[in-house]
């Protein structure tokens, strides 16, 4: 059950199942931490957010959004 | 090299300091501060350790459905395992919470606030911008909680959309959805059940739905939220809990300590009670 200012027609006017940027977002280990990427080809990936609740790692320029890193 | 810091060392664990890490260590191994600087345009930052540790609640809350692309959302997901880890971690002494969120996932939302109402560490709430719907019970988890004075909160409703059986034990399961969220505000805020459906059922406030906005300084004087503040004054208030000690320290006008710890151990022993 959805309860949100935006009205769900506008909440679901997108594709339901996440639509094609979110099927290449991935969350990874990332040194240590775990940031969600998008996939890019032959195994590099951009950062798109850093997930932690230490704010010194948004300190980091390592895990600054738009870096590309390498997933093996 | 323009500038030596000899603390720098290329032999560095990557799981021990992954700050020191290279981003593509194929390429950049012998990656060395003055490298750091051409790069960013920085210096290595120095190791900062955070004993407090914050979380943002950004755009959707996100439970049971995934949504679209087009929404920013905060999954559940992710939001619960970092809870657990701040609270089993004997690092981290305190949690702050920044809220700017339209709402979102019911339940999704309401295990959000239930965690952090449970959390045995001082935890501090903040909104910025907007805490609307499913927000509120977040905000006013916490054991202290601050509003900006001009974020907003919109007090309105639950609703059933879609196709709904329309029988009796429809109305009477969107009754107890909405009760389960009201009961919660109640009891971790100052404010009455009886305000808070008043004001939920308000008319002529909101464009399209009925309800209210609660604006900053509105907040508290309804008794949602605790204090009109900013990230000084919660800082403040988490560190005083952090550190009882230092509360001498805190500026004056930044909150009546007094009256602080008061209210924290008052929800304390709700918590106790439940």
């Amino acid at each position: 059950m959805i309860w949100s200012i935006i009205p769900e027609n506008v909440i679901f006017s997108g594709d339901v199942n996440g639509g094609v940027d979110n099927e290449k977002l991935q969350q990874v280990d990332y040194l240590g931490k775990k940031v969600l990427v998008r996939l890019g080809t032959n195994r590099s990936a951009q950062i798109v957010s850093l997930l932690s609740t230490d704010p010194a790692d948004f300190l980091s320029p390592r895990f600054s959004p738009g870096t590309q890193i390498d997933i093996r | 090299m323009l500038i030596d810091i000899p603390a720098f060392s290329n032999e560095i664990n990557p799981d021990v300091m992954p700050e020191n890490e290279p981003a593509d260590d194929s390429q950049n191994s012998q990656e060395e501060p003055a490298d750091n600087l051409e790069q960013y345009g920085e210096l290595m930052l120095p190791k900062v350790t955070s004993d407090i540790h914050v979380i943002t609640v950004i755009g959707q809350i996100e439970g049971h459905l995934v949504m679209p692309s087009q929404n920013k959302a905060t999954k559940y997901e992710h939001v619960i395992p970092q809870l657990v880890a701040v609270e089993q971690s004997p690092d981290i002494k305190g949690l702050m919470v920044i809220l700017n969120t339209v709402g979102g996932d019911v339940e999704a939302g309401l295990a959000i606030a239930e965690i952090i109402a449970s959390m045995t560490k001082p935890t501090v709430s903040l909104v910025l911008g907007g805490g609307h719907s499913i927000g509120v019970p977040i905000a006013v988890a916490a054991d202290r909680s601050f509003i900006s004075s001009t974020a907003t909160m919109t007090i309105h409703p639950i609703r059933l959309t879609g196709m709904v059986v329309g029988v009796q034990q429809s109305f009477d399961y969107l009754e107890k959805m909405q009760d389960r969220v009201v009961n919660f505000i109640t009891e971790h805020s100052n404010i009455s059940a009886r305000e808070f459906k008043r004001l939920m059922m308000t008319t002529g406030e909101l464009a399209r739905d009925v309800g209210t906005v609660v604006v900053g300084k509105g907040a508290v004087e309804c008794g949602l939220i605790d204090e009109v503040g900013g990230l000084d004054s919660a800082m403040a208030y988490l560190r005083s809990q952090i550190n009882p000690q230092d509360k001498d320290t805190m500026e004056p006008g930044k909150g009546d300590m007094a009256r602080d710890l008061e209210h924290h151990s008052r929800k304390r022993n709700f918590q106790r009670r439940r």
